[in-house]
């Protein structure tokens, strides 16, 4: 593929950007560990870095009150990503908020991709300005949470997801339905509320392989039995930590507990909004047909895209009113927990 | 026209964050700081009295203290799983708190999550002497003391 003089400059200069896109991003989303390791948003920073330091020091996945070990509330997939961070920045607690800008760094770039791929470079700088300004998504990356990471695991799907689309070798297929049946699995281990985003991927797998015509029962089967094989861990996790396989974390700790005041963090937000936020920003910049259809698709599928901007809107309006965001926000599907 | 006015859009969001970055900065970490200053307190035996969560306190109290977590409230964070409580909470549990009193073992509470559990310290305050120990930022830690004994 050959390039003009000009075509390389706007490339260049696309690069350059981006590059000062993310460091003023970075700079943004800055969090300095003794900060973080406040460990404010009620039990979700805690039950993520404190477990994921223990099974780093002592080996177990446990939070330890009065010398009893109990097991965290969420699934372990978020402390498995917070485990090498600690490893090498050290295990102060709030050094795993560089776990949570790294992953959020990656959702950016992985945004830049997936519109470079599908609308070229300058409505793909355009799509990650939006994403990097999008106040709720520099709070969440100032948090030790798994919402972030979620993103960034759920972008990646769509950029496989993309591939998978644009890829002629009947091999690359079926190695990217088993990467994305990775990915889903992962995201899963995520947060379980991930689990309203397979069928999404899986509608989005079978009409890519619909439109290919390269046969859908093998890649398919794949995608299926990788997420199986990714959630199967967990399922065992759960029977020695909780005492069944189907006892979650959250049934164990939260969800008999009264709704009150502390259980208020349904306002947070989850990649499918963030996902709806990116695809409905993306379609705004004037897609290529063929991606238009696709991700038009997934936003009829979703059907909510446009309360979205609502939302934002509003919010923009007063900061008192981020609270009827919230509950716009909770509307979206997997919206909460 | 309509990418201009989303690129306007979503650059004055970000204009907004960095002066909201130069202008407020980092809230102060008070839970970090509160923790740190019990591990400069308690030397050896002790008892807790918090509204900051048990596995945040017991990470950082964990070595070479002797300390006991109790919650100031029902609604502390990690203070149960569903509806069992996981451990007793003090300000429902004043006996309790006397008896370690009476066996001379020192029982400290911070007051970071006061307006949060209202009631609760109310019920404390009603039953115990509250002598301040030390500052951290806007919040005190307090030694428990009995009333009658203060007042003889």
């Amino acid at each position: 593929m050959s390039y003009s003089p000009a075509g390389r400059r706007g490339a260049a200069l696309a690069g350059v950007a981006l590059v000062i896109l993310a460091v003023l991003y970075l700079w943004l989303v800055n969090v300095p560990p003794y900060y973080a390791a406040n460990l404010r948003t009620l039990h979700d920073e805690v039950q993520y870095a404190i477990p994921a330091i223990n099974l780093l020091a002592k080996g177990r996945l446990v939070m330890v009150m009065n010398g009893v070990e109990y097991p965290p509330v969420s699934p372990f997939g978020f402390h498995i990503i917070l485990m090498p961070f600690y490893r090498i920045f050290g295990t102060m607690v709030g050094n795993g908020i560089r776990a949570v800008q790294a992953s959020s760094l990656l959702a950016l770039l992985l945004t830049f991709s997936i519109a470079f791929l599908s609308v070229g470079r300058k409505r793909a700088l355009l799509a990650t300005v939006l994403l990097a300004a999008n106040p709720i998504f520099i709070y969440q990356s100032g948090k030790i949470m798994a919402t972030t990471p979620r993103l960034a695991f759920f972008l990646a799907a769509l950029l496989l997801l993309l591939l998978a689309w644009r890829s002629k070798r009947r091999g690359v297929l079926l190695f990217l339905s088993a990467l994305l049946g990775f990915l889903s699995g992962f995201m899963l281990l995520l947060h379980l509320s991930s689990i309203v985003l397979i069928p999404i991927i899986l509608i989005l797998l079978i009409y890519v392989l619909v439109k290919k015509k390269t046969g859908i029962i093998i890649p398919v089967s794949i995608y299926i039995l990788l997420v199986s094989a990714t959630f199967l861990p967990l399922l065992l996790y759960q029977s020695s930590a909780y005492g069944s396989w189907s006892t979650t974390g959250y049934q164990t700790w939260i969800w008999s507990r009264p709704f009150g005041e502390d259980t208020l963090p349904v306002f947070s937000l989850s990649p499918t909004r963030y996902g709806v936020a990116f695809l409905d920003g993306l379609s705004k910049t004037g897609m290529d047909p063929r991606i238009s259809r696709l991700t038009g698709r997934l936003l009829d599928l979703i059907g909510l895209g446009k309360l979205y901007n609502v939302s934002v809107f509003i919010a923009r309006l007063s900061v008192r009113l981020y609270r009827v965001r919230g509950c716009i926000l909770f509307m979206f599907p997997g919206g909460g927990r | 026209m309509a990418l201009c006015i989303l690129l306007v859009f979503s650059l004055s969001g970000m204009f907004a964050l960095v002066r909201k970055k130069f202008v407020s900065g980092h809230p102060f970490p008070c839970r970090y700081e509160m923790v740190h200053a019990y591990q400069g307190i308690i030397d050896g035996n002790a008892v807790i009295i918090s509204g900051i969560d048990g596995a945040y306190m017991g990470h950082f109290l964990a070595d070479g203290k002797d300390a006991i977590w109790y919650p100031v409230s029902a609604r502390v964070n990690l203070a149960r799983q569903g509806k069992k409580l996981l451990f007793p909470v003090a300000s429902e549990n004043i006996p309790l708190i006397r008896e370690y009193l009476d066996r001379k073992v020192p029982v400290y509470i911070d007051d970071l999550r006061e307006f949060s559990y209202a009631e609760d310290f109310n019920k404390l305050r009603e039953a115990f002497l509250f002598e301040h120990v030390r500052s951290v930022n806007s919040y005190s830690i307090y030694r428990l003391s009995e009333r009658e004994v203060a007042a003889q």
